[in-house]
Formats: structure tokens, C-alpha cells, sequence
């Protein structure tokens, strides 16, 4: 029982210690609310397990989640459509911690061109 | 370090695995296979040395189940390096999985005294008793650090 009690309290002192980091797996991290970024794209990840951005915007440098590889290839973002410098909006939700430069896109749009990469969440 | 980092980042099959639609599912599939195994065994283990089926003397379940235990690791173990090999940088220095690393030393230096002392002994004494329930903790830690790198960076 005194170890049950151990693991348990282990277990939930982790949990806490991750709380103010938490990211990346679905979206219980992010704020309810739309966001939208505007930037310049200063890395592109296409792989797994998901892809991401590193867009610069007003001299900060975010940090922008995508789908995972299929997902996001679905969409049309595949290699080639995009480059670092291209200017980028992302629209989706950010962290729910405001310190933290970090977002979800649901939305990619590249000189004119939508990326849809959670099209079910776009617009809803 | 860092040489070793971008070494393995760098790899072909880390490429490979990179861009892969199906491979990397598998080899994460793989992984949960080989730490189910292992954590699973050892908790069974675990179970006998705190006296649950007394029935069956201690050394005769650790000599059944350690087999699996080890294939388990091995299996995740592999599985791991090749998850590892994809972002190198950002497993590294992900606070997460550095405890995760810590507690997995621990873990298997723990299980190599409690293999040691199990198989030659058909009830457990105060010093398993003690093992086994570090075994409990450490194994738990590992395996709940190891989920949550996917929430955490």
C-alpha cells in the first residue's frame, strides 16, 4: 500500500512539474480562442511524427505544430511548396500559456494558397 | 555528445524513418510491445515477491518470466533508438526524457540485483521486499515519463 501510495504521488508530481510545458498532443495545451500568425517562415519540418514551423513574427520566433506527415501531405504542404523566407499566415490556436511561443495550426495560407491541415477544425 | 547527436540525426535511417508514412508507427507500435513485456513482467514479478501466489516458489517464476522480461527491453530498447534517431536534439534536451533516461539506469541496475537474488531463492526476504517495490516505482516512472515526452517541449 506504501508504495501504491509512492508511485501514485510520484506520478502526480510529474504531472505537475510537465504541466507548464505541455504541448504538441492534441489540443487541451492551446487557448480556445482563434490566433493567427504572421511571419516569415525560418524552418520547415515535414516529418515525423508531426511537421513543424518556425516562423519569425515581429522579432519573435514561434514555434508552429502541424499535422503529422500524412496529415499535413493531404493538405498539399509537401516539399517544394514552401521555403525559408516565404511569408506564412497561421491561423489556429496558440499555447494557453502566454509566455510560451508555441501554436497549432489548423490553417497554413502561402502567397494566396490554403493548407488545410486540420480541415475539420478550420472555421469551426 | 553533440557530435554523436548529429551523427545519429543524420543518419540514413533516420531519413528514412523521418519521412516514413507506416515505418514509424510500427517501430512506435514496437516500442509499446517491448515496454508492455518488460513493465508487465516485472510488475508480475514484483507481485510474487510481496508474497501474492505463494503457491509457486519465487525462483520458479522469476527463472518463467525474466526471459520476456529481458526480450521486452531488448525490443524497446531498439525500437527506441531508431524513435530517438528521428529528432536527437530534441529528445536530448527535453527535460522529460532526460528523467526518463535517470530513472531507466536506476531501473535496470535495480533489476539486475533483483534477477540475481530471485533465482536462487524460493521466498523473497526484507531485501527483495525493498527491491521490488523500488522496482514498482522505478518501473512506473519510466514508463509514465516515456508518455509524457509526447505532451512536453
Amino acid at each position: 500500500m506504501k508504495t501504491l501510495s509512492t508511485t501514485v504521488l510520484a506520478v502526480v508530481a510529474l504531472a505537475a512539474a510537465g504541466g507548464a510545458a505541455l504541448a504538441h498532443h492534441g489540443w487541451f495545451w492551446t487557448d480556445d480562442g482563434d490566433f493567427v500568425l504572421e511571419g516569415t517562415i525560418e524552418e520547415i519540418y515535414l516529418g515525423n511524427p508531426h511537421a513543424t514551423l518556425k516562423v519569425m513574427a515581429e522579432g519573435e520566433l514561434w514555434h508552429v505544430d502541424l499535422a503529422p506527415p500524412s496529415r499535413t501531405a493531404a493538405a498539399g504542404f509537401v516539399e517544394g511548396v514552401a521555403a525559408v523566407g516565404d511569408e506564412v499566415i497561421a491561423l489556429g490556436q496558440r499555447s494557453a500559456d502566454p509566455d510560451e511561443l508555441k501554436m497549432k495550426a489548423e490553417r497554413l495560407t502561402i502567397d494566396g494558397v490554403n493548407y488545410d491541415v486540420y480541415p475539420d477544425r478550420v472555421g469551426s | 555528445m553533440e557530435s554523436l547527436l548529429v551523427a545519429i540525426g543524420s543518419s540514413d535511417i533516420a531519413a528514412f524513418i523521418r519521412g516514413s508514412r507506416w515505418v514509424y508507427p510500427l517501430i512506435n507500435a514496437t516500442h509499446i510491445l517491448g515496454v508492455s513485456l518488460a513493465v508487465g513482467t516485472i510488475i508480475v514479478l514484483d507481485a510474487r515477491i510481496f508474497g501474492i501466489g505463494r503457491s509457486v516458489p519465487l525462483s520458479t517464476v522469476a527463472r518463467f518470466l525474466i526471459p520476456f522480461t529481458v526480450t521486452g527491453i531488448l525490443l524497446a530498447v531498439a525500437a527506441g533508438l531508431l524513435l530517438f534517431s528521428v529528432k536527437p536534439h530534441d529528445y536530448a534536451g527535453n527535460p522529460v526524457f532526460q528523467l526518463k533516461m535517470a530513472l531507466l539506469v536506476l531501473a535496470l541496475a535495480n533489476a539486475t540485483l533483483l534477477r540475481r537474488r530471485s533465482l536462487h531463492r524460493a521466498e523473497a526476504d526484507r531485501v527483495l521486499i525493498i527491491g521490488g517495490a523500488a522496482s514498482l516505482v522505478l518501473w512506473t516512472g519510466v514508463l509514465f515519463c516515456g508518455r509524457l515526452i509526447a505532451f512536453v517541449g
